[in-house]
């Protein structure tokens, strides 16, 4: 589904953010992305939904490299993908059903449909109850709930998470992790990136380890037995 | 089509609303802009069209050679109306003069033997006060003008009118291009301050898919409305102010007494809305602009 060939990426020309990563996602996978903050989680993620362009090497998604994507279709490209980015990016001056509402009205769906579609979701999604509220008004964990559900409603191929346990207690960032894995049995593919092993170590999945940009080990369950 | 015009029309209006102090600065900011703009701009036309008529009221008169026939003093009419900077030549017979003059003095049986002492003559009205010396000298080359009695012509005053039309338009031209300016950059600045504001939710709204029209359309209604806004606001001030003021402008302007103090209050209110509008959205656009990069 998506593969990075050689891939770097380098800042202002000299800050390394990737260096010479290969990697290959297959569709239906949760792998998690770990590495200490600085590392390149972030940039890994950004590429895939052409946020960014890397410097050198290819990133190509479903066989097609993104880079030579014209702009005016990464729109489309961004609807494939969910994503909930690091600093969550919850609008604030939209109440929180009308945040998930604008991915939804923004990609063309219609007002009956966000009607039908947007209650449903943050009841999945335990924020049914906060509706009407501002993000300023929620909890943490309640806002990383909000963007997931925002990432989620227009049912995307691939999820991408940012550090969505970032800012969370033990328990919220278990139950956080539940819900992305309960949306991987339902066959979207999902790719988390996160700095807190604690949290890895109770899932075995896929883990790549990032460290300075580089992929040090890509294995499956935390410490490595396959 | 319908259903995404009302979803783009709501962004802008629910966006306005929720930025509460924003939405005012900014209309308070386009308001005084586009009051200053008015202002200058009204004054500016007015004092032009006021100088514009004093203007066509110089004539310039010039008599013919006696013994001119019908056909010649036809051809010299359109010499005359030929020449450059000649808006009306009218011809005027010594004999309707003549009738004229004795009616007004009450002459009658008195001058019923006197001869006609008038020349015909030619009364010229100028396009322009510029153009005065070089068409007396077109009219000095035509063999039909009677050098003696001359062109005449108030000249001074015309001078005073000329030199003073050319000051009022160059000033107030350059017044009220300063003021479209500085309309401009105060309306860009506070349209561009709450677009900044915004940046990580333009950012955001292109992270999850939002097509780059869907995002920029609000933000232009937003900085149009907030620019209508301040035109409305401006054209309903400048009307208060024309009204009281408006009675005093015919004595500045040594306007004849009586004249109708008429104040085109309907018509400035819309041109102000207007620039309202487009300097609005030109002032969103371009802050958008620069957040909507991939
Ligand atoms: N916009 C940017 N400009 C300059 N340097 C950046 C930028 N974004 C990230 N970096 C640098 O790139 C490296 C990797 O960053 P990032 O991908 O955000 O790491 P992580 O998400 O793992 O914390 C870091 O050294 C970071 O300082
Ligand atoms: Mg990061």
């Amino acid at each position: 589904m998506i593969e990075f060939h050689r891939v770097s990426v380098s800042y202002n020309g000299h800050i390394v953010g990737l260096d010479d990563v290969n990697l290959a996602i297959q569709q239906g996978e949760f792998l998690f992305v770990v590495g200490p903050t600085g590392s390149g989680k972030s940039t890994l993620l950004r590429l895939i939904i052409r946020d960014l362009k890397p410097t050198k090497g290819r990133v190509t998604w479903k066989g097609r490299d993104l880079a030579t994507l014209h702009d005016r279709m990464v729109p489309g490209l961004r609807r494939q993908i969910g994503f909930v980015p690091q600093d969550i990016g919850l609008l604030p001056n939209k109440k929180v059903w009308e945040n998930v509402a604008y991915a939804m009205r923004a990609v063309g769906h219609t007002r009956r449909e966000v009607r039908e579609r947007v209650p449903k979701s943050l009841e999945r999604f335990g924020i049914l109850h906060r509706a009407d509220a501002f993000p300023s008004e929620l909890s943490g964990g309640e806002q990383q709930r909000v963007a997931i559900a925002r990432a989620l409603i227009n049912s995307p191929a691939l999820l991408l998470a940012d550090e969505p346990t970032g800012h969370l207690d033990p328990d919220t960032s278990v139950e956080i992790i539940e819900v992305l894995e309960r949306v991987n049995t339902r066959g979207t593919t999902v790719m988390m990136a996160t700095h807190d092993l604690t949290t890895v170590a109770h899932v075995k999945r896929r883990v790549v380890r990032l460290e300075a940009g580089r992929v040090a080990s890509d294995t499956m369950g935390l410490n490595g037995d396959d | 089509m319908i259903d995404r015009f009302e979803f783009l029309v709501e962004e802008a209006i629910v966006a306005l609303r929720r930025n509460g102090m924003m939405t005012v600065s900014a209309v308070n900011t386009a308001a005084i802009a586009l009051f200053i703009l008015g202002g200058l701009g009204y004054t500016y036309i007015s004092l032009a069209n006021y100088l514009d008529t004093r203007q066509s009221e110089f004539k310039l008169k010039l008599s013919i050679r006696d013994g001119a026939d019908r056909d010649e003093i036809h051809e010299f009419a359109e010499y005359l109306r030929g020449i450059d900077g000649v808006s009306h030549a009218v011809f005027l017979p010594r004999e309707a003069e003549w009738e004229k003059w004795r009616e007004e003095q009450n002459l009658g049986a008195l001058s019923q033997d006197i001869s006609n002492p008038l020349p015909d003559q030619f009364v010229i009205t100028l396009a322009s006060l510029d153009t005065a010396e070089s068409v007396k000298a077109e009219i000095g080359k035509h063999t039909l003008f009677d050098p003696e009695d001359g062109i005449r012509d108030a000249r001074e005053e015309r001078e005073f009118l000329t030199s003073l039309i050319g000051f009022v338009k160059l000033f107030g031209g350059l017044m009220t291009a300063v003021g479209l300016f500085t309309a401009g950059t105060l309306i860009y600045n506070t349209v561009h301050l709450t677009v900044l504001a915004r940046r990580r939710e333009l950012r955001t709204m292109g992270l999850i898919g939002a097509s780059r029209s869907t995002i920029r359309w609000p933000f232009l209604m937003e900085g149009g409305l907030q620019g209508l806004a301040g035109g409305l606001v401006a054209g309903a001030l400048l009307w208060v102010l024309a009204s009281y003021l408006g009675p005093y402008s015919g004595e500045w302007l040594g306007r004849p007494p009586g004249g109708e103090f008429s104040y085109p209050g309907f018509a400035m209110t819309s041109v102000l809305a207007a620039v309202g509008i487009l300097l609005g959205m030109l002032s969103a656009g371009l802050s958008v602009r620069r957040y909507l990069r991939y």
